[in-house]
């Protein structure tokens, strides 16, 4: 191989992994957050067995469940309508005052008419951690992008 | 007599009980929006988190907010790992806190409706970091619901969260936190 088409392959070479790195950075850059929709739960659990593992150790439950999408089954005790788009389900066991609380992905809808106090409820989302009752106002398990598990129950926003 | 005296007694202590639960308003819906952009910024850096607990004295002015860092939500994936995992490190710190009260309390009229305009002042926590704040705010006084609204500003270093100096000049050094609760009556 002559020298000039040494110099044209590393040329050539060069492009290639600056044009790679570019649309990589490009792509990483602008990635959106996947739908917790099609994410499998990493945990699925009892509110009651949930609100026991934070209420007994709050460090090793954030540990094991903070950033994880997780399934959780409860009793519905309110419905919350903040502003249009931004809900929140609030679910608890049904004895404790500690609450746990799914803000729902503002990419759906949920039609709150269903949705009973006292009813059996499923629903998915990403826990984001825990605040104990130090204002005296009951203990929150936190969840981000909630939804309802069975995805029938979710009407996508196109 | 004795009876009267412990009827009497009692009858107090719930007025008080019911007197001191009317002065106390609280939410869990709080809004805090996070904003670190500067004009060289290539978008928005900025979070929302809408699950903030405040509660608020009216009688003495005392106020108190609590958030869950990773309850911070951004557009962009990438965005919201580094503010959890290279800024904030939300692991590590996951909660930020305001423990402070509102200075000119006596100026809001809390069976008025109005707006009025406030001075906040006290603690906040965050990144592991407690530092004291002052800033100006707003109580909208709404029948039984009280609006209340301040933007602190915080300077990053001051709270020991690093911006790599790759991305220096894209990420304001002085965070803006705008804090809204509308809160109700603890009853």
């Amino acid at each position: 191989m002559n020298r000039s088409k040494k110099i044209r392959s590393g040329i050539l070479i060069t492009f290639l992994l600056v044009s790679a790195g570019a649309i990589y950075a490009y792509r990483e850059f602008n990635r959106e957050k996947e739908s917790v929709a099609a994410m499998d739960a990493a945990f699925k659990v009892k509110a009651a067995d949930l609100i026991r593992d934070f209420t007994s150790d709050e460090g090793s439950a954030t540990g094991k469940y903070a950033g994880k999408v997780m399934e959780v089954d409860g009793i519905l005790k309110e419905t919350i309508v903040t502003a249009p788009g931004q809900m929140t389900i609030v679910m608890g066991d049904g004895v404790s005052s500690t609450s746990v609380r799914f803000s729902i992905d503002s990419s759906f809808v949920i039609d709150p008419i269903g949705l009973t106090p006292k009813m059996g409820i499923r629903m998915k989302g990403v826990c984001t951690g825990y605040i104990p009752d130090e204002l005296g106002i009951g203990a929150d398990i936190l969840f981000n992008r909630g939804m309802m598990a069975d995805p029938d129950n979710n009407r996508a926003i196109k | 007599m004795m009876k009267q005296l412990i009827h009497a007694t009692v009858a107090f202590m719930l007025l008080s009980l019911q007197a001191d639960a009317q002065s106390r308003f609280f939410t869990k819906t709080g809004r805090i929006k996070f904003d670190a952009t500067v004009p060289k910024s290539p978008e928005a850096i900025a979070g929302v988190n809408n699950a903030v607990i405040c509660v608020m004295d009216t009688k003495n002015g005392n106020i108190q907010f609590s958030a869950v860092m990773k309850s911070f939500e951004f557009k962009a994936a990438l965005m919201e790992e580094h503010f959890n995992e290279n800024y904030v490190e939300s692991n590590k710190f996951p909660k930020a806190e305001f423990r402070g009260s509102v200075t000119n309390n006596n100026t809001v009229d809390y069976a008025k409706d109005g707006s009025y305009k406030v001075k906040v002042k006290g603690n906040l926590t965050m990144h592991g970091e407690t530092k004291e704040v002052e800033t100006d705010g707003e109580i909208i006084v709404r029948g039984e619901i009280l609006e209340a609204k301040a933007t602190f500003t915080a300077a990053l270093s001051d709270y020991k969260v690093k911006v790599p100096q790759l991305v220096a000049d894209k990420v304001s050094q002085t965070a803006k936190i705008i804090v809204e609760c509308s809160l109700q009556p603890l009853k």
